[in-house]
Formats: structure tokens, C-alpha cells, sequence
């Protein structure tokens, strides 16, 4: 019984495996997926990734179908009477898989090096954007060309260009938040006290969604982002209505349409 | 002369009984209270541990309903976030900390061939502090809001308490009070059974256990103990600028007046990394004494093994830091704690290789115990590469803080160290009860608990990567997390199951379960020497120790083939001598009764002393607290009720210890 059980279980975590990896199907798809970036950095962050998951997952099936096989093959059969061979060590085997294992690691340090490095210095030709995190809302001031800035209003999405190297600015004069939006870049802390930085870039136009990943409280899981990568005209024209969208043309094209009552149907 | 002396077949009741009258004048409850008796102390540790488990269990199955389905409203935020904070404490401070402690209390002592640790009333003092901890933070969801206007209460900061959430400004009910002060009380435990099993073991060895002839257990225990009396201070120093800023308006930790919220972090991953060394070395320990009984076989690479636990140890403390990756402490820093990461993977993964090669070519019996031991590789290896892969820091922007972390940490301390110590439950209840569990429910246990954990916590992996963050109470329907969190909640409930299977099995077996004799498994560490139950007083005579695994030696040799072949010869020393006498050297002969054998007597002194700390910090959770009490109690703040208290509680602490300093150590004859 156990035997059939164990090789049951076995084909449902390969069959398993196997759907994970086909992960472009119905049920692996989200609008926070971290395996479909929109953006440089979350295609980088993807791929090194899976530079660790390859071998990873190597390892797990290695040690898993081991620890099957072995307990298949060396389990007490009947009649078999006769105490194993005492081995109580093997000195070559031993370093050996004390160093390579090692070796494999150390050839991430490169990697890790250099992403981390990549991503902790801002490009100078990036746009810096402020990024204010509140309880339980988040709030964007963009650069003008004076040097000044300005502030879009509570709850609006970020605009961006698209393709434009976007450098943030976390402020938080509260607790701790985390500005995250998967499909264009991984999560950087939301400090109160000091300003953290990041940046990225949206390669696609389109509607990004991400929401505060660091616990901040009552609010903390409706605490979204919406990031609106668009063509540069249309981040122009956004920044020059800011902040109070006082022409009919801002009005129309930046507040969000008034819900439809239903009486119109 | 005393060649003839056979083991004394003792029932599981005539060894209760025998423990009774070990306790000395104390009687019924007061003869448990008063113990200083390291086995009963250990029963006590296991049975308060597991009933935190059935708590925390229920936190968890809460949570899981929850977040069965998209948009519920089960629980509000506040209550979610309560649940939340009270699991992740329960389960590791009062689960799996004090679980490991009640393995380290019943069997080192008979590892190492000792009557007792080195320091009985410590020990029951260490028990009892962690009990009034343990109760005390759950008091929490009685006290922690206004109780004055029935508000329900806990702390909703996190198990990690991340400042300045933490902060009266932000959390002003008591939740965190109650939390901060009961972690304080646990520390006390808990580095009180740290000194004492780091002294015990160094110190009470039998006559020939050099170090490296230790059972890899008892050298996990060491290097963990190490690893608490270093760790608690750190956390213990967290916690008192958390209380001055709470209670006494001191500024560490807020931004807005200088103080510096991430300091609170440092400290708490400076303990909380080595806390997760804390959780998993015993469970490492465990499955090294599971594995060679069931292979037939000795551990493969003992000193590699041993080695690199104590490598473990060293290098848990320099990488805390991979919990803050993403707070912005730059790049030198990142990539330094990056590449700690990287290597502690290292000492691991040589265990986990051990563990395989010492049941390759074994004659393995597949018993309950194995199963978990197997079990444990499987599921703590998945822990120990999705670890790797944390490793990569600039690709782990993407996980921290989602369900790919969750699914992570579970696989270390769930399908690592929970499986571990279920394994060393159903290994050693024998040894102390003189029964067995039984087998047919055991392994339905372990595959409820095994498919369960796979289904619960594998599809949090799919979630985290497809950007599902942590401790969120709700999540909105078209975000496709609904099948994983569905998923989840199933095999939450599947685990529950099999929590109660054991359950039933332990019940049943207690009362009737099948005897069990000394040595059921054919062991080989000296615990088994003993006879099951094991007598008060532990060894009649204190054992000479020739070799590792010297219990075994006993009884077999090796041919010139290298397998082992029982010595009839042996066997039957082993009959004239259970307790590991010299071969022609007769037993001392002091009776099968004990009475020629020094033990400590029972003492309520350490209880009394226990009992002074929640009362204590009572008092301070509520003494700043001005809401008025009601009208006919007069009307006054209630702090001018509770202050008292602090006092009171120091009182009883010192009443307590003077009480214990000036007793007689023994009863005098």
C-alpha cells in the first residue's frame, strides 16, 4: 500500500511540477504576476530567477526520487535476515559533496553582485518620481522643469512614459510601507525616517497593478498601486494638469469617469 | 552476586507512581508542581507545548478560512491581524522553542548517561516561566483591548513586531504590551534551559563520552543552547526600548522624533536568524538518532555531520540581514549578507547528503518514525532551496515579504522541524511510557500530515510568484489566487485531521497501548539501555562509555565483511548489565528501589518564582493606563489599581528565589 501510495504521490508532484512550469495557462495568470514582467527590471529579476530555479529544482528531484529510490530498494524484505554493512563514513564522498555543492553556489555571486548593484544605482537619465506612502493610500510627485515638483492627488494612478528610466523616491512620515508593482519591478521599503530609492521601467503600455507589501496596519491588504505606463505626450499632458486638473480637457481625460447610473440603461 | 539481576518490568502506572514518590512529600498536582525530576519536567514541556499547538493550529485554521476565497468577510482586518500575529508567536515561541526543549529535558540526561541536568530546580523554574509566558500572551485576547469596555484584544503587529507599527500612536490597545512583556518572560525561560543543558552536557557526561562520542543529538542540543543564551539577550534588549518607548514615552523607534524604526529590525533578525537555527538544529538532531536505528546502519559521516551543525550555528549569526533586503541598506550590505546566504546553504545541504547516504544500503524498516525522518529530508529540502533561491537578493525583490516566503519558512518549520518532532515523539514514547503508539494510526498519521502539507503549503509557492503579498485579509477575485488559496485552506484542514489521528493514537496507546520492552527499535544510544519507563533515579549505574553508539556495540559486532552480527555473548551482558557496567566489575548494590541513590528534592520554590512574572508584568502592561475603572470600585484610573501589582510581582519573584537560595538542595536523611 505504501509503495503505490508513495509512486501516486510522486506523480502528482511531478504532474504538478510540470503545470507550474507551463505557466502560461488560465489559472497562472494575474494581473501581480512576477513571471509576466512588462518592464526591464522585472524581466532581469525573472530570468535571475530562474537561473536559481533550474538547478534548484535539479536538487529537488535529485534528493526526492533518492530518497524514494533508496527507501524502495534498501527497505527490510522478507526473510532477509542479514544486519547491513557497518559504513560508517566515506571521507572523498564527503568533501566531494561538501564542494561542489559549493562551487555551484559561488557561481551565483557574480549574479547577485552585479544585479544588486544594478538595481541599487538609478540611471541619470531617469525621471525621479516621489512616491509618499500614507495609511492606507499612496500619493506621486512629479518633476517640472524648474526643478520644483508637483503632487498628483490621493489615490490616483502613477503615470509614467513608457520605455523611460523611472527613478522613485520613498517618503513615509507613518509606518513602514513597501512599494511594489510585480510586473515591473521587485519591492523596495517605504521608510519612515529616510528616503529610499529605486527604479525601473515599463517597456509596455498599459495598466500595471501592484499594493503595499510591507504590513502597515487595518488597511494594509486595500492599499493598491496602479501604475499607467503611457505614451511621453500623454505623461506631459498629465503633469501639466496637475495638480488640480482645471480644464475641461484635464477633466476629461484624467478624472475617473463618474460610475453610470443605472436609470441610463 | 548481582550477576543475576534482570531489568524490573515496570508498568507505565508503577512508573507514574514511581515518579510520585521521587517528588518526595508532595503529592497528586503538588507532587507535578514541585518536580525537579527532568523527565516529568520534559512530559510537561511536550504536553503544554502541544496544546499551544491545538491554539496556534486553530489561529492557523482561522486564517485559512479566510482566505478560502476571494472578498470574504469572515474576519475583519482586525481580527485577521490578531490571528496572524498570536499563530506566527505561538508557533514559535510556544510550540516548536518549548517542543525541542521537552526532547532536550527527557533525553539528555539519559544520552549522556546522568541521573539529572546540572541544575533540577533551574529546570522546573525554566518550565514554569515559560508556562506563565505562554499564558500570559494569550491572555491577550482576554485583556490586551480596554477591558473596562469589553474590547477583545491581542497583539496585531506580527510575530516580527516591526516598529513603529508597534508604537502607542499606532497600536494603542494592549495587544502589544501584552506581547513584548510575555516575550520577555519566554526569554527568561528559555535562557534559564539554555545554561542549564550547555552545563549539562559539558559537565555530567558518563565516564568514557568523550564529546565526540556524543549522539549527534545531544551535540544540536549544545550548539542550540549556545545559540539561545547568545540570541535571547539580543531580542530581550529589542523588547525593553520597545517597552520604554511604549510605556515610559522614550524614542527609539519613532522617525517623526529621531528614534530609527529600522534598529528594531536589526536587532530582531539579529536573534530572529539564529531563532530559525534555535527551531531546526534539534529537528536536524532528531532525524541524525532516527535515520541509523531504522538503516540498521550508523550515521554516514558523523563528524561531518556534527560539524556542520556546528557550522550552522556559527554562520546563523551573519545573516540577518536577508530579511531586509528590500529597507534600502545598499548595496555593499545586500551583496554581503547575499553571499552569507549563499554558503550557509552549504553546511546544510552536506546534512541532507549524510542523511541519504546513511540509508543507502541499509536494511531500512519502514515504522512511523522513519516516515517522518523521511519526510522531514523531503519537505525541509524543498525549505532549503527555496532558501537558495532567496539568495539571489535582486531577484528576491520580487518574493520578500508574498506567500512565496510563507510557502518557504513552512517548508523549513513545518515540513522540517513539526515533522521532526512528531518522528521523535512516536521514537521515544516508548522509552517513557513503556508502550507503543500504534503503527497502523501512526502512518495515517504521517500521510494526512504529509499530503496536507504539500497541499497546503505548495500552492502558496504558485501564489507568492504570481504576486500575492503577505498578510493581506482579503484579496480581490481577479487576481487568480483563488485555486491556490482554495488549495490551501483544503489541505489546512487535512492537516488538522491528522493532528487529530495522533491525537486519538496517543490517547489510545497511553492507556492501552502494546508494551513496548526496553529496547523496541533495536536502538543505539544509551536512553535505551534503560528500562522503559525509565526508573527516577535514570541509571542504576552510571554507564562507562567506550565508543559512539556504545549501546549498540553491545550488542553487536562487525564480521569481516563489515556487517553487523549480534554478539549472544553481548546480548546477554546486556541482560546482566542494562545500565552499561564494566564487564567483571559488579553493580554497586544499591536496589532496585533508588534509595541508595542521591536525588534532588522536590521543590516549590521555582513555581512561587515562575508564579511572580505575569503578575509582574501585569502591572506594567496597565501602568499607564488612565481609563477610569467603573464607579463602584471608586472611579479611579486604573493605574492606581495596577501599579500595585508590579510590586507584588517583584515580591513573589523574590520571595520565590530567596526561598530557593536558602532550601536544603537535598531532604536531609
Amino acid at each position: 500500500m505504501n509503495r503505490s501510495l508513495a509512486s501516486r504521490l510522486l506523480f502528482v508532484s511531478l504532474l504538478g511540477g510540470l503545470a507550474f512550469l507551463l505557466s502560461g495557462c488560465e489559472v497562472f495568470s494575474s494581473p501581480q504576476n512576477t513571471f509576466a514582467p512588462a518592464g526591464e527590471i522585472a524581466d532581469d529579476q525573472k530570468r535571475w530567477f530562474l537561473y536559481a530555479m533550474w538547478p534548484a529544482l535539479a536538487v529537488f528531484f535529485f534528493v526526492q526520487l533518492g530518497c524514494v529510490f533508496i527507501v524502495l530498494r534498501f527497505r527490510k524484505k522478507k526473510g532477509d535476515d542479514r544486519l547491513p554493512k557497518q559504513v560508517h563514513g566515506n571521507n572523498v564522498l564527503e568533501i566531494g559533496w561538501s564542494i561542489a555543492p559549493a562551487l555551484v553556489l559561488f557561481a551565483f555571486v557574480p549574479l547577485v553582485v552585479t544585479g544588486i548593484v544594478k538595481l541599487g544605482n538609478t540611471p541619470d537619465d531617469a525621471i525621479i518620481v516621489d512616491v509618499y506612502g500614507v495609511q492606507w493610500q499612496w500619493n506621486y510627485g512629479y518633476p517640472l522643469e524648474d526643478g520644483s515638483s508637483v503632487e498628483g492627488p490621493f489615490g490616483d494612478p502613477m503615470y509614467i512614459p513608457v520605455d523611460q528610466n523611472v527613478g522613485l523616491r520613498l517618503h513615509s512620515d507613518n509606518v513602514i510601507h513597501s512599494f511594489w508593482v510585480p510586473k515591473l519591478a521587485g519591492k523596495t521599503d517605504v521608510m519612515p525616517g529616510r528616503t529610499n530609492h529605486m527604479w525601473f521601467v515599463g517597456n509596455e503600455i498599459g495598466t500595471f497593478h501592484g499594493q503595499c507589501a510591507e504590513f502597515c496596519g487595518l488597511g494594509h491588504a486595500e492599499m493598491p498601486i496602479v501604475v499607467e505606463v503611457v505614451p511621453r505626450e500623454t505623461y506631459d499632458r498629465y503633469v501639466a494638469c496637475l495638480p488640480a486638473f482645471e480644464t475641461p480637457a484635464c477633466e476629461e481625460e484624467f478624472l475617473p469617469e463618474e460610475p453610470v447610473a443605472a436609470a441610463g440603461e | 552476586m548481582a550477576a543475576t539481576y534482570a531489568p524490573k518490568r515496570t508498568t507505565f502506572a508503577q512508573a507514574m507512581k514511581d515518579m510520585r514518590s521521587s517528588a518526595g512529600t508532595y503529592n497528586g498536582v503538588w507532587s507535578w508542581i514541585a518536580t525537579v525530576d527532568h523527565k516529568r519536567i520534559g512530559i510537561m514541556y511536550g504536553v503544554s507545548a502541544f496544546l499551544f499547538f491545538l491554539i496556534g493550529g486553530v489561529e492557523a485554521l482561522l486564517i485559512r478560512i479566510q482566505l478560502a476565497a476571494p472578498n470574504q468577510e469572515f474576519l475583519n482586518p482586525d481580527q485577521y491581524n490578531r490571528l496572524f500575529t498570536m499563530h506566527g508567536t505561538t508557533m514559535v515561541f510556544l510550540v516548536v522553542m518549548p517542543m525541542s526543549n521537552a526532547f532536550f529535558n527527557l533525553l539528555i540526561p539519559l544520552m549522556i548517561g546522568a541521573r539529572d541536568v546540572a541544575f533540577p530546580r533551574m529546570n522546573a523554574f525554566s518550565f514554569w516561566v515559560f508556562l506563565a509566558g505562554g499564558i500570559f500572551i494569550n491572555l491577550s485576547f482576554f485583556l490586551g483591548g480596554n477591558i473596562l469596555k469589553g474590547e477583545l484584544g491581542a497583539a496585531q503587529g506580527g510575530w516580527f513586531g516591526y516598529a513603529p507599527l508597534t508604537l502607542k500612536q499606532y497600536s494603542s490597545d494592549h495587544g502589544i504590551d501584552f506581547w513584548m512583556l510575555g516575550l520577555q518572560i519566554l526569554g527568561i525561560a528559555s535562557l534559564a534551559g539554555g545554561f542549564n543543558f550547555i552545563v549539562t552536557i559539558l559537565n555530567m557526561r558518563a565516564p568514557g563520552m568523550t564529546l565526540f562520542r556524543m549522539p549527534v543529538f545531544v551535540w544540536m542540543t549544545l550548539v542550540t543552547s549556545f545559540l539561545i543564551i547568545f540570541a535571547m539577550p539580543v531580542i530581550a534588549v529589542a523588547l525593553f526600548e520597545l517597552m520604554f518607548d511604549r510605556l515610559f514615552s522614550a524614542n527609539f523607534f519613532n522617525a517623526a522624533a529621531g528614534g530609527t524604526p529600522l534598529l528594531w529590525q536589526h536587532m530582531f533578525w539579529l536573534f530572529g536568524h539564529p531563532e530559525v537555527y534555535i527551531l531546526i538544529l534539534p529537528a536536524m538532531g532528531i532525524v541524525s538518532e532516527i535515520l541509523p536505528v531504522f538503516s540498521k546502519k550508523p550515521l554516514f559521516g558523523y563528524p561531518f555531520v556534527v560539524f556542520s551543525g556546528v557550522a550552522i550555528g556559527f554562520m546563523s549569526w551573519g545573516v540577518w540581514a536577508h530579511h531586509m533586503y528590500t529597507t534600502g541598506l545598499g548595496t555593499v550590505a545586500n551583496s554581503a549578507f547575499g553571499i552569507a546566504t549563499i554558503m550557509i546553504a552549504v553546511p546544510t545541504g552536506i546534512k541532507i547528503f549524510n542523511w541519504m547516504a546513511t540509508m543507502w544500503g541499509g536494511r531500512i524498516e519502514l515504522k512511523t518514525p522513519f516516515y517522518f525522518a523521511v519526510g522531514f529530508i523531503a519537505m525541509f529540502t524543498i525549505g532549503g532551496l527555496t532558501g537558495v533561491t532567496h539568495s539571489i537578493v535582486p531577484s528576491d525583490y520580487q518574493q520578500q515579504d508574498t506567500y512565496y516566503i510563507v510557502a518557504h519558512f513552512h517548508q523549513v518549520l513545518f515540513g522540517g522541524a513539526i515533522f521532526a518532532l512528531f518522528g521523535g515523539i512516536y521514537y521515544w514514547f516508548p522509552k517513557f511510557t513503556g508502550k507503543m503508539l500504534s503503527e497502523k494510526l501512526g502512518q495515517l498519521n504521517f500521510w494526512l500530515l504529509f499530503i496536507g502539507f504539500n497541499l497546503t503549503f505548495q500552492p502558496m509557492m504558485v501564489a507568492g510568484l504570481m504576486g500575492m503579498p503577505r498578510r493581506i485579509q482579503t484579496y480581490p477575485d481577479e487576481y487568480g489566487w483563488e485555486l491556490w488559496n482554495g488549495l490551501a485552506t483544503l489541505g489546512a484542514f487535512t492537516i488538522a485531521l491528522g493532528v487529530l489521528v495522533f491525537i486519538i493514537n496517543f490517547i489510545k496507546s497511553v492507556r492501552n497501548g502494546e508494551p513496548s520492552g526496553d529496547d523496541p527499535w533495536d536502538a543505539r544510544t544509551l536512553e535505551w539501555s534503560l528500562p522503559s519507563p525509565v526508573p527516577p533515579y535514570n541509571f542504576k549505574t552510571i554507564p562507562q562509555v567506550h565508543s559512539l553508539d556504545s549501546f549498540w556495540h553491545s550488542k553487536y559486532a562487525e564480521d569481516a565483511e563489515g556487517r553487523a552480527i549480534p554478539i549472544p555473548a553481548g546480548a546477554a551482558m546486556v541482560a546482566e548489565r542494562p545500565h552499561g557496567g564494566e564487564p567483571g566489575v559488579p553493580d554497586d548494590d544499591h536496589g532496585d528501589d533508588g534509595h541508595g541513590i542521591h536525588l534532588p528534592s522536590p521543590s516549590i520554590m521555582p513555581f512561587i518564582a515562575a508564579l511572580g512574572f505575569p503578575i509582574l508584568g501585569l502591572g506594567l502592561v496597565y501602568c499607564r493606563d488612565s481609563g477610569a475603572v467603573p464607579d463602584w470600585m471608586g472611579g479611579e484610573p486604573l493605574y492606581v489599581w495596577m501599579r500595585p501589582l508590579i510590586a507584588i510581582g517583584a515580591a513573589i519573584i523574590t520571595i520565590g528565589i530567596y526561598g530557593w537560595a536558602l532550601e536544603p538542595a537535598t531532604e536531609e536523611e
